[in-house]
């Protein structure tokens, strides 16, 4: 049972991997930039929920009492609120920014078909449809990629706004 | 013996020997005309099956013209053109030999079609210069010499190095294979199509080129971008060297004057006001005053930013109007009329796209340094602000229990 389950899983990922693989060939040129966006994107967002639901509660249990006088308390503050709202900003303008490579892709794309048609004139049909495509499954992987961003940089955010109330109530419980 | 009788048979003799050989001659006309006739209708059938044959020699010649001026020849070009040009007339009689020929020469394009060999051959350069030259020979579809690409010109009958080479992994490739040992398997860029589509495919525009295409709006993106990006780097090396002085500051007990804690602490310390409300307003002013030091030309990134891809867009309706406005002219009949309105379109929209989306980035990043900056400021302020007031309240607290 678990063996095929493996088994199953890698098949899938074989047929996931050449998926990807031909939609890189086909998407041309801007799939890189667009994967590079998205793989820092993602690391990001690891990392971010990394320290959301792993560092940030352990840390909260454990290191609060040493804090003393006030100015000490604001200063770590300070640095809890800029860690738990790190690299937001960052995700947020990433994930604004896949959309725009996607429309240069499409943008491209549309270039590389007027060149072809320019010298291959308009009459084979599969000569344009090769910048076309380009132009389209560019578009479709920066927006799908995009909203994915969006969607889990608002999650971030509402995480992180409880995270620093959550700080708060209890430093004044310490208090 | 009855004279008349004898005069008769005189005659007749005399006739007679005049008769027979006319009737001889006669006869033996009769003959010549007879046996010519048959060796005609030989002749004529023998010929008949030549003209067939010669006519099938004639018919291949022709086709293989074509081939014969489309083909870079190995061997002596000229002679194996004039026996063509000779096989294919129809008024020459071809020979066993010339038939011969042909098939040594047709055996010789096929062999060198399937062989990669260097060559020496005049090669036309760009410039207009002819010089002699190695050339690599792959077959009969591609030839390369010092790592370029050449061309096969038929007009001219020589080989020409095209005026632009294309991408560089191509010519990385032909000046490798060129060097490597001739028993190692090599890649290598063949052009079937014998050259044509190496010269369609250097027609595509290179980067130079395409900004041309974007036009006036293209060059005005450009300059915006090479200006905000210069901003960009100004900004970044100033915050960084901001950031280090703040967190020399913080490590150092002395105020300095060079950063901007050092000068809000400064502030402060000169404050001699006791009241709280005065020292709030001192700490608020001078972190209003550093924060928009600190964000100096950030709105302006952002603009830029936004800016970008609008003037891309202008850029397209230009473009857009151009195309119509030749529509207009020429009517809609060939697409070559309308590209050039086209590729300043999408040429612009590419520029501001790949001006904005880096700017935004980079917007993105000097915020977040600077927000980071701006907390460090306020925290340190407010630490600074909350040992003060702690102090007040400590001496005030000493002090007041003998009061009460």
């Amino acid at each position: 049972m678990n063996g095929h389950f493996y088994e199953t899983v890698i098949v899938w990922l074989q047929y996931a991997e050449q998926h990807i693989e031909e939609l890189i060939a086909m998407g041309g040129p801007v799939m890189w930039p667009l994967l590079a966006v998205s793989l820092l994107l993602w690391t990001l967002i690891l990392e971010r929920y990394f320290y959301l639901l792993h560092v940030f509660p352990v840390y909260i249990k454990d290191s609060l009492p040493s804090l003393r006088s006030s100015a000490d308390r604001i200063i770590e503050t300070a640095q809890i609120i800029f860690l738990l709202r790190r690299h937001l900003r960052l995700i947020k303008t990433l994930s604004g920014i896949l959309p725009m490579l996607g429309l240069l892709g499409t943008v491209t794309g549309i270039v590389e078909t007027f060149d072809l048609i320019r010298l291959f004139g308009s009459a084979e049909p599969r000569i344009v449809a090769r910048g076309v495509s380009q132009a389209l499954i560019t578009t479709m992987t920066g927006l799908v990629l995009g909203l994915f961003g969006v969607a889990v940089g608002y999650d971030l955010k509402r995480r992180a706004n409880t995270g620093e109330r959550r700080f708060r109530s209890q430093i004044r419980s310490h208090e | 013996m009855n004279p008349v009788l004898f005069i008769v048979c005189w005659f007749l003799w005399l006739f007679s020997g005049f008769v027979t050989p006319l009737a001889q001659a006669a006869s033996s006309e009769n003959h010549a005309a007879k046996l010519p006739a048959k060796i005609e209708a030989g002749f004529n059938e023998e010929l008949a099956k030549k003209d067939a044959l010669f006519a099938a020699i004639r018919e291949g010649a022709a086709d293989l013209k074509p081939l014969y001026h489309h083909l870079f020849l190995s061997g002596d070009s000229a002679s194996q053109r004039a026996l063509i040009e000779r096989l294919a007339d129809s008024r020459h009689m071809p020979s066993a030999a010339e038939l011969e020929q042909l098939f040594a020469s047709l055996h010789q394009q096929l062999d060198a079609s399937g062989r990669i060999a260097f060559v020496r051959a005049p090669v036309y350069e760009p410039s207009g210069t002819a010089s002699e030259k190695e050339v690599l020979r792959l077959g009969g579809f591609t030839f390369i010499a010092d790592g370029r690409y050449l061309a096969y010109s038929p007009e001219i009958d020589r080989l020409v190095e095209l005026p632009r080479q294309p991408g560089g992994n191509l010519l990385e490739m032909a000046r490798e294979f060129t060097q490597t040992d001739s028993s190692v398997i090599a890649p290598v860029a063949i052009d079937p199509s014998g050259g044509q589509t190496l010269q369609l495919l250097v027609q595509i525009p290179n980067l130079r080129e395409r900004i041309a295409q974007g036009g006036m709006v293209g060059y005005l993106i450009l300059v915006l971008a090479g200006f905000t990006y210069v901003l960009c780097g100004f900004r970044f090396v100033d915050l960084s060297l901001t950031g280090k002085r703040i967190k020399l500051q913080l490590q150092s007990p002395e105020l300095r004057p060079d950063n901007p804690l050092g000068r809000i602490l400064m502030r402060f310390e000169q404050q001699t006001a006791s009241d709280e409300e005065a020292l709030y307003l001192t700490v608020e002013e001078a972190l209003n005053d550093e924060r928009g030091k600190l964000e100096r030309a950030l709105p302006f990134l952002k603009l830029v930013a936004a800016i970008a891809p609008m003037l891309g867009l202008l850029g397209t309706v230009t473009g857009m109007i151009e195309t119509f406005q030749a529509i207009a002219l020429h009517g809609s009949g060939d697409p070559k009329l309308m590209s050039g309105g086209i590729s300043q379109a999408l040429v612009t929209t590419v520029q501001g796209l790949v001006t904005a989306i880096p700017i935004l980035l980079l917007h993105s990043l000097l915020v977040g340094k600077c927000q980071n900056l701006g907390n460090l400021l306020e925290t340190h302020a407010a630490a600074a602000l909350a040992t003060r007031l702690d102090k007040r309240h400590a001496g005030s607290g000493s002090a007041q229990p003998p009061r009460t």
